[in-house]
């Protein structure tokens, strides 16, 4: 029914209507191709290669619809009981969790026959894409980046700044927070700026989604926050040493600082007296209780 | 010259019979009060033994006294790197156990508890807690070598003795001991009074008794570090630290301390000696074997034309340079030389002075007849007295046995000559030989035989008239409160004014 859908103009117009009203008002819609770009196409490609999730053309083929279906449900459920190619899965993509996407059945089987249209991944390489070429950024976006990034500068729809959830090891940037991932690799492990550009502008992280709902960033501060990004990760492989994650800074650095506390306290005082004199004979001495 | 009057003490050894009458008048008139029942400003010790508290003696343990440094000495246990080092908990203390825990018995028990098959008893209680305590230790728990394991074996006074001497200590037939009462030796160059951060502890300047300021004490418990003698006792009621105070207040009423007062054995004596303080620093400086002999030498003549102007001018009351003339201590200590401090090597100058015990030389079977000496004399040569010239060496003169030698060898020719005198069965020759050899007069040995022997209250104790108008007058105005009610208030009574 979809396709038949998807052919007729008014039907792609519906599909838009439909987008836009979910969209707005998070209503449900079956346009397979609007619920795949909204939810989807940040991290998946359709013909490509793998982005920061895998290229999905042909993806019926490959998989079990029942378990794509409970796979998009809610894949960290798949994971955690014990599924083996939800777990290599998780695995080969850097341990990126899939978020849970809690779609009614429609909508899942609508991106489904979505991406059945799109050609099956065995070679049908007409319908693959160029990769979209890496954008060029300039020191300003760069130094700009990094105002946005530590809070210098305030985002323009005033959402929160990202210190107070990332940290990235750059010379300016000191203490980031803790509650989300250190994002001085990350361009590197989401595989380029586009990645980063798609995660920022439509993140698929529920927690940043929650944050940034009513304050979206705008495309510019995206750009020179991709570029600041990318800035960190080359100046990390030529320039500032890889620093120890905090949690083992902390173990070693307690670790010596005991071991040095105990030496001072025993040079001060370790000639004190340490126990009583007659300590020796009250233990000698038979008890009469 | 700096003169100044000191009061200072002789214990006769010989004649203490350890019934600890002393400890019991000073526990009475001073340390029956909450916080104090551990307390003994004066204890009398069993030799060879650990005394109170256990092996006070050994200052590697307790850390006091002074000991050479350069030129100069310092403080052991204390000072002010020590004292910063320390600040939170001062180290080397004694604790509770290294005294004992001070106990009652709950009489009540015994008139309280219901018939019954069994005895009531009363059974210990500590005076601290309250709670009923087993009791392990007492402040004279190795009495007459009692526990001579733990406690006599272990005297810090061995340390010189090899191990088949300190065996023959312990040999039933052969077995010595002697008391030895200490309180505070009130010392020239006092540990406690250098240590105290409150500045609390002084040394009064009339007569030289050591005092612990109550109102400026701050419990560091500093001089209780400091003091090698441990007779700075710590008052957990009160929070301040208490010593033997010379029993002062009768001082100044003429009366003697109550440990000298009631001493059974009449042991005590108690006068005035004058001493140049200029020297105390090069005396308490000065290499371990002159020890005994530059203390001495820092008491000074009180007939001397020239120390007596200069005390005059220093402001020593001419009743004191007279008390000081007649100083039975002056006579132990400077005339006849039979007196030494305890333990010079802690560096104090000490000013409470022992008469050695002259102890019985060692018994013996020959041909089946008992000797009650090895010799053919009663009282032997002093090489065979039973307790080892190396061991009193250390208690009086630093280790040197021969200062101790000479003072037996006088107070053996003291006895050589009374013998004499009174049974007449002693070769003349050997009595000369014993005398001449030390140097001693007949006269100076009827003298000595009288002052140890016969001496009266009066002679005993020389005890200089307090001149409190004068002492007053030094740290008040009294003139400002002429005309006024008394000498005014130090603090306000109660009931306001």
């Amino acid at each position: 029914m979809m396709k038949e859908i998807m052919k007729t103009y008014r039907g792609r117009l519906l599909a838009t209507l439909m987008l836009l009203s979910l969209v707005g008002t998070g209503l449900y819609g079956q346009d397979g191709e609007a619920i795949f770009k909204q939810n989807c196409a940040v991290c998946h490609k359709l013909g490509g290669g793998k982005f920061i999730g895998p290229d999905l053309v042909g993806i019926n083929d490959r998989r079990d619809n029942a378990w794509l279906k409970s796979f998009i449900s809610s894949s960290q459920t798949l994971i955690k009981g014990g599924d083996a190619e939800a777990i290599a899965l998780f695995n080969e993509f850097n341990k990126l969790a899939m978020p849970d996407f809690p779609l009614p059945p429609a909508d899942i089987d609508a991106i489904l026959s979505y991406i059945g249209s799109q050609g099956s991944g065995s070679g049908s390489g007409a319908v693959a894409a160029a990769p979209a070429p890496e954008p060029d950024f300039t020191a300003e976006d760069v130094a700009r980046g990094e105002e946005l990034f530590t809070g210098q500068y305030e985002l323009e729809n005033g959402g929160p700044t990202c210190l107070s959830c990332h940290n990235v090891s750059a010379e300016n940037v000191s203490g980031g927070g803790l509650l989300a991932r250190d994002l001085t690799q990350a361009h590197q492990r989401l595989g380029g700026s586009n990645a980063i550009i798609g995660i920022i502008s439509s993140t698929p992280f529920p927690a940043m989604a929650n944050a940034y709902k009513d304050k979206p960033i705008t495309e510019t501060e995206v750009l020179q926050l991709t570029a600041f990004l990318k800035n960190a990760q080359e100046n990390l492989s030529t320039e500032i040493p890889v620093v120890k994650s905090t949690v083992e800074v902390f173990w070693i650095g307690s670790g010596c600082g005991l071991v040095a506390l105990l030496v001072i306290i025993q040079l001060l005082w370790g000639r004190r007296k340490k126990k009583a004199v007659k300590s020796d004979i009250f233990k000698r001495q038979i008890s009469t209780n | 010259m700096d003169v100044r009057s000191q009061v200072a003490m002789v214990f006769h050894l010989d004649k203490c019979i350890g019934c600890h009458t002393c400890s019991i008048a000073c526990k009475n008139v001073w340390t029956d009060r909450r916080g104090a029942e551990y307390m003994w400003w004066n204890n009398v010790e069993t030799k060879p033994g650990t005394g109170y508290p256990t092996r006070w003696e050994d200052q590697e343990v307790y850390k006091g006294g002074w000991e050479a440094s350069g030129n100069s000495i310092s403080l052991k246990g204390a000072g002010k790197l020590k004292g910063l080092k320390n600040i939170f908990h001062n180290p080397h203390l004694p604790v509770l156990e290294d005294y004992y825990e001070p106990w009652t018995y709950k009489y009540q028990d015994l008139f309280t508890a219901p018939e019954g098959d069994d005895q009531p008893t009363a059974r210990p209680v500590s005076l601290i807690t309250g709670e009923e305590v087993e009791v392990q230790s007492g402040p004279n728990w190795d009495d007459d070598l009692g526990g001579s394991p733990d406690y006599a074996r272990h005297d810090v006074n061995f340390k010189d003795l090899s191990a088949a001497e300190q065996e023959s200590l312990f040999q039933l037939e052969r077995m010595t001991f002697h008391y030895l009462p200490r309180i505070c030796n009130h010392c020239l160059n006092p540990a406690c009074v250098a240590s105290c951060p409150s500045a609390a502890i002084y040394k009064r300047g009339e007569d030289g008794v050591v005092l612990i300021n109550q109102e400026r004490c701050r419990a560091w418990r500093m001089c209780v570090t400091a003091c090698p003698y441990k007779k700075s006792y710590y008052n957990w009621n009160t929070g301040k630290s208490e010593k033997c105070i010379l029993c002062y207040p009768r001082l100044e009423s003429g009366q003697a301390p109550a440990c000298m007062h009631s001493c059974v054995g009449r042991i005590r004596y108690l006068g005035v000696l004058l001493y140049d303080a200029d020297k105390i620093q090069q005396v308490a400086s000065c290499a371990e074997k002159d020890l005994v002999d530059s203390q001495l030498d820092i008491y000074l003549d009180p007939f001397d034309e020239k120390v007596i102007r200069q005390a005059e001018k220093n402001g020593v009351a001419a009743s004191t340079i007279t008390a000081a003339q007649k100083s039975p201590v002056y006579k132990y200590v400077k005339e006849w030389g039979i007196a030494l401090p305890l333990h010079p090597e802690f560096r104090t100058v000490p000013n409470l002075f022992y008469v050695p015990p002259l102890l019985p030389a060692m018994a013996s079977v020959q041909d089946g007849v008992y000797n009650e000496s090895s010799s053919e004399y009663l009282w032997g040569g002093i090489e065979t007295s039973r307790l080892p010239m190396k061991y009193l060496a250390s208690l009086f003169t630093a280790g040197d046995e021969e200062k101790v030698k000479e003072v037996m060898k006088k107070l053996m020719a003291v006895r050589f000559h009374r013998r004499n005198e009174t049974v007449g069965d002693m070769e003349v020759e050997r009595i000369e030989k014993a005398m001449s050899e030390v140097g001693m007069s007949k006269e100076m040995a009827d003298e000595i035989f009288r002052l140890t022997s016969l001496a009266t209250f009066d002679e005993r104790f020389v005890i200089p008239p307090a001149h409190r108008e004068e002492s007053i007058e030094m740290i008040e105005a009294t003139a400002d409160v002429k005309g006024e009610t008394g000498f005014g208030f130090k603090d306000k009574p109660a009931r306001g004014l």
